[in-house]
């Protein structure tokens, strides 16, 4: 085919139109993209809110040096310090459905010269675990209380969320009494 | 010459009918649910009760909602709905709220029966889904879960059940007689007395409203399997005479509408259901009885329709799978040809 | 863009063509999403919002994109505007966008939009299509709503987060409910549809008989005259 046949023939107009629609939503969505990324700094604050409610605000960030590992799970994301003098940790239990993991906010506060947990919130789960619905707050309450306790019909997932309470629990003891500020 | 009668079909007449039938059944499950209410008090006869007549009223209520006479009604009326509604009784616990079989046998006869067209129309087993629904709906509520039981001194105890443990903590503490006899045994108030059970059975065997290899193979093929599984012959026993198996294998995978209806299909069918069974009871460590034959009976129609008898004559199984075999492959010497 | 042609689009959308009930289209976020009256809602809203603009910029192109590609540009815009709506989500409703989890991105091969482009908005004009967009958006929001104010009254005991009481039964919550519940909606639709359907055509009959009627005596009444 010479050059003016391709330039007139549909390949080409297939071709074309298919690149120009590419780079016009490329485009916009890049523009969108910065008009309305959600930050990192927002995500704190969302995950706050979801834990202890509105009017908590962030006072300090303390990053770990090392990431804290034992047999039931990890903390290696930063340890949030909050204004009403509450810490905020990200732990991930281990040992769930299929070897997956569950995520926790787990809020521990100073008691009696020892932090023990407050409160705890689901911040994320692989895709694994199905049956994610079976916990909301009355539920994860009761993990808390209740070192054995077993959500019925998602044992598994209970075994995560159990881990991971365990790894937290373990953490306060040994790690933070260092790593606290003083109030 | 002898008189010669010329008559349109029928030429065989009987006066057994579906009402007599279904009679026979309710007769068979009367002893399960007098010895059900012995050990469990007069709770249980509530919730037999109450399931019997709310299966009835909805049957009544759906034929008074498609207009017709209530006459006509009384006269069609087959005792049908009252064996789902004790069934379903059969299967609750002790202790359960009392809404749970209403709105079970509600949605049951309703859902699964009437909908569908009423007597022998239905897909599956009505039995089978009212229990799988107040099983997926209920099981905080009303302890489905844990079952509670008197000793011979009158306590109340609740616990687990026998196959719970079984399944959960392997074989210990279990004691075969009474399990069989169903003293001082956690579970649902008809199935826990299999002896009963067994007698209505043989009731059944002798009316001939059930063939006696059905259930036999289904409960045997469910012990073998459980053995294969855990790799000892002492799990047989045990595992044939905990949970609901014996009453799913004599009253609800023979129902006369969602099982198959020849000889070498009902062969297959009820060697895979216990096989099932076996298979899923390990996997999912709770009672599957339900659940399996739930599965098999959506199976049924294609039982049916592969393992039919052929007539005499007809180019028996194994020539047609030699043809359909040297077909395929024609086909494919055709392609490479090509 | 007439009053009459206007209204046939509407009446398609919601009743004659309605994706849910009559097309059966879109089943997986309907079986999927429907176990709360603010998730149906919010994936509603989003398919309808998403449908709307899908069709103005298919409709606008209709002439310049060749008959050969013309799925994978319509998969293109489309995916455009999903990723518009997830960002936007994610930014001011997060509560949604949690909720509605992998669905939102699936909406991008959510036969609905894509048979609406396919069969409407490559051959009609801009206002049509985006008139067509909105009712059947709407006519899915509809239907979905539906399904979900049933499943969330008997499966959860609560209407849009408010607890109603404390009964509930945990069947209607699951997907077998949803199915339960997705098959005997349609079957009431279908049912209450066809004798509106049956009462329309006999109306439309009795104005033919009517006007031909008078036709016929306008016709005899001339005859007369001229004689």
């Amino acid at each position: 085919m010479t050059c003016k046949q391709f330039f007139k023939s549909t390949t080409f107009k297939c071709i074309a139109v298919l690149v120009c629609i590419a780079l016009v939503s490329g485009g916009l969505l890049a523009i969108l993209n910065d008009l309305w990324k959600v930050t990192d700094e927002e995500r704190i604050n969302r995950a706050i809110a979801s834990v202890c409610g509105k009017d908590v605000q962030l006072k300090e960030t303390i990053a770990l040096e090392e990431s804290y590992s034992v047999d039931s799970g990890i903390i290696e994301k930063d340890i949030y310090y909050l204004s009403n003098g509450a810490y905020l940790l990200t732990v991930t239990g281990n040992n769930g459905y299929h070897s997956g993991t569950i995520e926790l906010y787990v809020l521990a506060k100073l008691v009696d010269e020892e932090y023990k947990i407050d409160t705890v919130s689901i911040s994320s789960y692989a895709s694994s675990q199905t049956l994610m619905s079976k916990f909301n707050s009355a539920s994860l309450e009761k993990f808390v209380s209740n070192p054995s306790y077993i959500e019925g019909g998602a044992t598994y997932s209970s075994n995560a969320v159990r881990n991971a309470i365990k790894t937290a629990n373990s953490f306060l003891e040994e790690k933070m009494p260092s790593l606290a500020k003083e109030a | 010459m002898e008189r010669v009668v010329i008559s349109d079909t029928p030429h065989i007449r009987s006066p057994r009918t579906t009402k007599h039938i279904m009679l026979d059944v309710i007769i068979a499950l009367l002893p399960a649910c007098i010895m059900g209410c012995i050990y469990f008090g007069w709770k249980a006869l509530l919730v037999l009760v109450l399931s019997v007549a709310s299966a009835v009223l909805t049957e009544f209520v759906w034929k008074l909602c498609l207009k017709k006479n209530f006459k006509t009604i009384l006269k069609e009326f087959d005792f049908t709905s009252i064996i789902t509604g004790l069934l379903i009784g059969m299967c609750m616990s002790r202790d359960v709220a009392l809404y749970v079989p209403v709105i079970a046998s509600i949605f049951a006869i309703a859902i699964v029966k009437m909908l569908f067209g009423g007597t022998g129309k239905n897909i599956v087993n009505p039995a089978i889904v009212g229990r799988i629904f107040a099983f997926m709906s209920f099981t905080a509520v009303g302890g489905m879960a844990t079952y509670s039981y008197t000793t011979a001194s009158g306590e109340i105890i609740s616990g687990a059940t026998v196959l719970t443990n079984i399944l959960q903590s392997g074989l210990n503490d279990v004691d075969l007689l009474s399990m069989f006899l169903g003293t001082n045994m956690a579970g649902c108030i008809g199935e826990t007395c299999k002896l009963a059970l067994l007698i209505g059975g043989i009731y059944l065997v002798v009316r001939k409203v059930i063939d006696i290899r059905w259930p036999l193979i289904y409960i045997v093929s469910t012990g073998l399997t459980a053995c294969a599984l855990y790799h000892s012959m002492a799990y047989f026993m045990p595992s044939i005479l905990s949970g609901g198996l014996f009453l799913g294998a004599i009253f609800m995978a023979t129902d006369y509408v969602t099982s198959p209806n020849n000889k070498y299909a009902s062969y297959a069918y009820y060697l895979c259901l216990g096989v099932l069974t076996a298979v899923l009871r390990k996997a999912t460590q709770m009672e599957v009885v339900s659940f399996a034959i739930l599965i098999m009976n959506l199976l049924v129609p294609i039982f049916n329709k592969v393992l039919h008898p052929r007539p005499f004559g007809s180019t028996p199984i194994h020539v047609i799978i030699k043809q359909k075999l040297s077909k395929m492959f024609s086909k494919k010497e055709k392609k490479e040809e090509k | 863009m007439t009053k009459e042609r206007f209204k046939n689009i509407a009446l398609d959308g919601l009743l004659k063509n309605n994706p849910t009930f009559r097309l059966v289209l879109g089943t997986c976020p309907t079986l999927a999403i429907s176990s709360s009256l603010f998730n149906s809602l919010g994936m509603g809203l989003s398919v309808t919002v998403i449908l709307i603009f899908s069709n103005i910029i298919i409709s606008c192109l209709r002439k310049v994109i060749p008959n050969q590609v013309r799925i994978p540009a319509f998969i293109l815009i489309i995916a455009t505007f999903v990723t518009i709506i997830r960002m936007f989500l994610e930014k001011y409703v997060p509560d949604l966008y949690t909720s509605l989890g992998v669905f939102l991105p699936l909406i991008v091969v959510n036969c609905i939009i894509l048979g609406r482009a396919e069969s409407f908005a490559s051959k009609n004009p801009v206002l049509d299509s985006a008139a067509d967009g909105l009712f059947t958006g709407l006519g899915f929001t509809l239907a979905i709503s539906l399904i979900g104010i049933v499943r969330e009254i008997l499966g959860a005991g609560s209407i849009l987060g408010f607890k109603l009481w404390d009964f509930q039964i945990g069947f209607f919550s699951s997907s077998a409910g949803a199915f339960v519940v997705y098959g005997l909606m349609i079957a009431i639709f279908n049912s209450l549809y066809s004798k509106f359907e049956l009462n329309r055509n006999r109306k439309n009959f009795k104005q033919q008989m009517v006007a031909q009627l008078d036709n016929e005596d306008a016709a005899t009444a001339d005859a007369v005259k001229e004689a």
